[in-house]
């Protein structure tokens, strides 16, 4: 497969000659990989080495009554059953590293389950065979409770109570708001002159990420009151600091090693076999391995939420689009992963690559009894780009017209504004869709053809127009983010309006450039801490708020445009890099 | 307690087993049950492992053909002389999984399983059992249909081979719908075998796969065919019988309503090719 | 107590005898009992390919082969395809970039290997069944269909 680099739309965005950037060079760790010798967690060998399997719900939702292990404690091979009981600090939430979301999930459940798979109790076993035995004699007593697998009927008043920290079955994110919210002009009106009003109902199934290399841990005590741990996470620092927290240990008691990872696509960010294996480790004194089998990783890890998304386009007769609402519900699951913040990247997305004058959209997390939902490659946008794209052919045809040309028509041109307040550059979508057309022999009108991303934008495009807020009412034209600045506890807010954008829209590169680290080895002793890699390589700054959204009720006031800046470096940790 | 491996030389032996313990199972190549194993699945106990080379025979050269129930696909795949049967033993999993399984395996395989099954239900083939309430080495027979009409995993009875007559040129055909080629999953198998005489068709089996939970028979449909000529009025009659028979059955890959679709356009293509 | 069974092989040509636990299958007894780490478990269902082998020359799944069925059996693994020099396949994957995480490339490099014993000169179909066992979820295929045809045309160029 030729592939073909368009260099010249990009001429002005970087340097063609640099020594390793662009040119073809083999990994590093590619003779590992082909000769079988790459060390993946589950290639160290301990004597004595102990399993996990868990004993999980068979319900959507139950209160547990009584658990009762008599039988399965008696026998052969089993060495320690654990219960939630035995996890120090039996709540949390993944992100709370990053202050986003409140403690809601336990590593073993204790009084309730809340989705089918959850676990109850971790069973260490001489052998995987004898733990599974274990595991079916194992007798739980559960009072069943109606429970809600759909994101609409979760919000409706009188739902099930998926999540008692989020009794309305919906996230908080920042400063306390249900939902993100992205504000750009003024849909009303828009939709009022528009020649065609198109509408659409788009629904997204969860994607399991299903890396080859299962999830999975292998920990062991280390001689100076360490535990070593083999471990398949994308995010080595993430793991190692999630555990510290459950496991309620100094950190610098845990010896992570990892880095090569057998696939992840974000599949392998939720730290889901270290806290166990660990704590194995410490209530036996030997070494304990926790790794998910198919059927686990299928059901109980974590995939890319569902998403349900309504969309409604406001078009003119010449083929723009003048507005576009757009609502969104991004199911979690039970408990709180990282859904959340994909919502938080998704409403920096909309409303997909085109430049539409006034855009109006909410996106919720929503809490159900399914398997928690996570990270995956594309991260809070493949979905909405599946609903934005099938509307965006829905329109074609309402239009009547080419569903390529009518793309081409109000595709993103450099200098454009975008929705979230950034200036648009080095777009290309026009090029892209001039060049798959070309491939399959589309016809194109001449005037599609002679399209370019690199002129025509900017000017009237680049501005940012009066938008209506609900709580604020009207904003002047060339409003980028709104505040509420809070003087006491109790008192009235008060709002804010910070300043225009400035006018390149896009941050100004840095004057040095940050030297690049060589490679090291990926264990937690030699490396600087990160969250590791898949959509948390560069996370937002906590408290901090995107630009794009409305924050309706941040409590502390900030001093000017906020420009989300990585706080970890991402180089750091190339062993721990997505791949 | 976890599952035990017996090791048995004699198929009769095997089969007294089997008759009197309903927990006990054959192993053939294991695609289907050893990841039940690696699975703890403690409904499993005790596995027998048959050496008896009487299930490894083929018999291919004469008018009846015999076909062992240890026999695997890459076996069949390797015999000209059952080339007619290849359109479906290639189809099941990779080249891999054709190394291990086994046809006896098939014949038990649920859906989306079955495929080499489909085909061997429209030839009108025959299974012969192994003891059990016969008595050892009684060499009864039953229509393969009997096979898919009772057997529960714990009560299947031994399988020792296959018995079929070879079709005539073009009286058979197989297809395999499945989402990911070359390797998947069936959303429908199908196969028709026509015995065509005098323009007239005179005998029509039109088996199919992934619709209920083992292969079935759609008798129905075959006889909106039987008397008639092979048409486009045939066909189309043909197709509209289907959903009036069957109720096909939804699952991760398809719903019931996309298999039925599959269905009609899979037997409208076949009897297209045949015509 | 647990069953265990006493059961020798070959294994790339060495003989190895171990004792494996009732009803354990051939991965779990290459990996944990003998030692060769290079297939890999991604299923436990026959449904991955990352824990190829061959028995007897022919490919199998050893997640779900019963280890006592290899008892006298010769078992092949990527740990045997490469002495002092590396075979030809590895080559290519690692100038092809056909190996992204690494984790199917074991698997694959079996097959691959296994097709081109039975078959030295496959066209791209042959090529594409003979891998699909094997499930990649990072490369792509493309890249390692590409670094197979890359072997077949320089053994060609080599034989003729
Ligand atoms: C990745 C993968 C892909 C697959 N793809 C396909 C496919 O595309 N098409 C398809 O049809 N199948 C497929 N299968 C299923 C399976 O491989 C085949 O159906 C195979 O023929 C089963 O045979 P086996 O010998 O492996 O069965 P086993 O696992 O050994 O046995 C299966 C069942 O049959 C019973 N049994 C076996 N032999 C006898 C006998 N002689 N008498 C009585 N009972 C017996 C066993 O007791 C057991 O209940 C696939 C499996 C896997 C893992
Ligand atoms: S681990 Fe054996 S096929 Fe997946
Ligand atoms: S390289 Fe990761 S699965 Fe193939």
């Amino acid at each position: 497969m030729s592939v073909d680099f368009r260099k010249d739309i990009f001429a002005k965005e970087r340097d063609d000659n640099l020594n390793e950037i662009g040119k073809p060079t083999r990994r590093q760790d590619i003779l590992g990989h082909v000769t079988g010798r790459s060390p993946f967690f589950d290639d160290h060998r301990f004597d004595g080495l102990l399993h996990i399997k868990c004993v999980r719900s068979p319900h959507h939702h139950a209160r547990i009554r009584a658990i009762d292990t008599t039988r399965a404690e008696t026998m052969p091979g089993v060495v320690r059953i654990i219960r939630g009981s035995d996890v120090p600090v039996n709540l949390n939430t993944l992100l709370s590293l990053l202050d986003f979301g409140k403690d809601d999930e336990p590593v073993l459940a204790e009084s309730k389950v809340a989705y089918m798979g959850e676990p109850v109790l971790a069973i260490v076993a001489q052998s995987e065979a004898q733990a599974h035995e274990a595991v079916a004699a194992v007798r739980i007593d559960y009072e069943v409770l109606p429970h809600v697998l759909d994101v609409e009927e979760a919000i409706k008043p009188g739902a099930a109570v998926v999540n008692e920290t989020y009794p309305g079955n919906k996230f908080e994110f920042y400063g306390g708001n249900d939902h993100q919210k992205l504000r750009f002009g003024d849909v009303a009106p828009a939709f009022a002159r528009a020649d065609h009003i198109v509408e659409g109902r788009y629904q997204m199934a969860p994607i399991e990420q299903a890396p080859i290399e299962p999830n999975g841990a292998i920990a062991a005590p280390q001689t100076n009151d360490r535990y070593v741990c083999y471990t398949s996470t994308q995010g080595l620092f993430f793991s190692l600091g999630t555990v510290a927290k459950l496991l309620n240990v100094e950190s610098n008691r845990l010896h992570f090693i990892g880095g090569t990872v057998g696939g992840g696509f974000g599949g392998k960010v939720d730290s889901l076999c270290e806290p166990l294996a660990i704590l194995g480790a410490m209530l036996t004194g030997r070494a304990v391995r926790y790794v998910l089998d198919r059927a686990e990783e299928m059901q109980v890890s974590a995939p890319r939420s569902a998403e349900l998304w309504y969309v409604k386009d406001g078009l003119a007769a010449d083929g723009r689009i003048i507005a576009r609402q757009l609502t969104g519900y991004f199911d979690s699951g039970a408990y709180t992963r990282l859904t959340g913040y994909g919502v938080v990247k998704c409403i920096g997305h909309l409303p997909g690559p085109y430049t539409i004058p006034n855009v109006h959209s909410d996106a919720y997390c929503v809490y159900t009894n399914r398997t928690p939902a996570t990270a995956m490659r594309g991260f809070g946008v493949t979905a909405v780009d599946f609903a934005i794209e099938r509307q965006m052919d829905k329109g074609a045809r309402a239009l009547g017209m080419d569903p390529f040309e009518f793309r081409l028509i109000n595709a993103y041109r450099d200098g454009d504004m975008k929705a979230h307040r950034r200036l648009a550059g080095n777009c290309a979508l026009i090029e892209s869709i001039q060049a798959a057309a070309e491939r399959v022999d589309y016809p194109l009108g001449a005037e599609f053809r002679a399209m370019t991303s690199m002129s025509g934008g900017g000017g009237e495009r680049a501005l940012i127009p009066p938008t209506r807020t609900e709580r604020l009412g009207m904003l002047p034209a060339g409003t980028s983010t709104v505040e509420v600045k809070t003087t006491a506890p109790g008192l009235v807010p008060q709002f804010g309006v910070d300043l225009p954008v400035p006018a390149t829209g896009l941050p100004a590169p840095s004057p040095t450039p940050t030297p690049v680290p060589a490679p090291k080895a990926p264990e937690t002793r030699a490396t600087t801490y990160d969250y590791g890699a898949s959509g948390l390589s560069a996370p937002p700054a906590p408290k901090e708020v995107p630009p794009a959204t409305e924050p309706a009720a941040l409590t502390k006031s900030q001093p000017g445009p906020v420009t989300p800046k990585p706080r970890y470096s991402r180089y750091s940790s190339l062993g721990n890099r997505r791949r | 307690m976890p599952v035990k491996i017996e090791s048995m030389a004699d198929l009769d032996a095997a089969a007294q087993v089997l008759a009197g313990d309903k927990t006990a199972q054959v192993l053939g190549g294991g695609t289907i049950l050893m990841p039940r194993v690696n699975a703890g699945d403690v409904a499993l106990r005790r596995l027998l492992r048959i050496s008896d080379p009487v299930l490894r025979k083929m018999t291919v050269g004469g008018p009846e053909i015999t076909i062992g129930a240890g026999v695997s696909m890459a076996d069949i795949l390797a015999q000209q002389g059952l080339a007619f049967l290849h359109p479906a033993a290639v189809c099941v999993g990779g080249p891999a999984i054709r190394n291990m399984a086994t046809l006896g395996g098939n014949l038990f395989a649920k859906a989306p399983y079955g495929d080499l099954a489909v085909l061997l239900l429209a030839l009108g083939t025959e299974v012969s059992l192994a003891g059990g309430r016969t008595g050892p080495g009684a060499a009864r027979r039953d229509p393969i249909e009997v096979l898919f009409r009772q057997s529960t995993d714990a009560r299947a009875p031994l399988v020792r081979a296959v018995h079929l007559a070879r079709p005539k040129a073009g009286q058979v055909q197989f297809h395999k719908m499945a989402r990911t080629n070359p390797r998947g999953p069936a959303v429908v198998t199908l196969a028709v075998s026509l015995e065509v005489s005098a323009g007239r068709i005179a005998k029509a089996r039109i088996a199919l796969g992934g619709i209920e939970t083992r292969p079935c028979l759609a008798v129905g449909v075959a006889r909106t065919l039987e008397g008639a000529a092979l048409s486009e009025a045939a066909i189309t009659r043909a197709c509209a019988e289907v959903l009036r028979e069957l109720t096909p059955r939804s699952d991760a890959l398809a719903s019931g309503w996309y298999r039925g679709e599959m269905a009609q356009l899979h037997l409208r293509r076949i009897l297209q090719q045949m015509m | 107590m647990m069953v265990k069974k006493p059961l020798e092989f070959r294994l790339n040509g060495t003989e190895v005898a171990v004792f494996a636990d009732e009803a354990e299958n051939l991965l779990s007894v290459l990996r944990a009992k003998v030692g060769d780490l290079t297939p890999k478990y991604g299923c436990g269902q026959g449904g991955c390919g990352a824990c190829m082998v061959t028995i007897d020359g022919r490919t199998v799944l050893s997640c779900i082969t019963l280890a006592e069925t290899v008892a006298g059996a010769d078992v092949g693994t990527l740990a045997g395809l490469s002495g002092e020099r590396l075979d030809p396949l590895q080559e290519a994957f690692m100038d092809g970039f056909a190996a992204q995480c690494g984790y199917c490339t074991p698997g694959m490099i079996v097959a691959a290997r296994a097709l081109l014993q039975h078959n030295p000169t496959p066209d791209r179909d042959q090529i594409i069944e003979a891998i699909s066992d094997n499930i990649c979820r990072c490369t792509g295929y493309e890249p390692i269909i590409e670094a197979i045809q890359s072997v077949v045309a320089q053994e060609r160029a080599g034989g003729s």
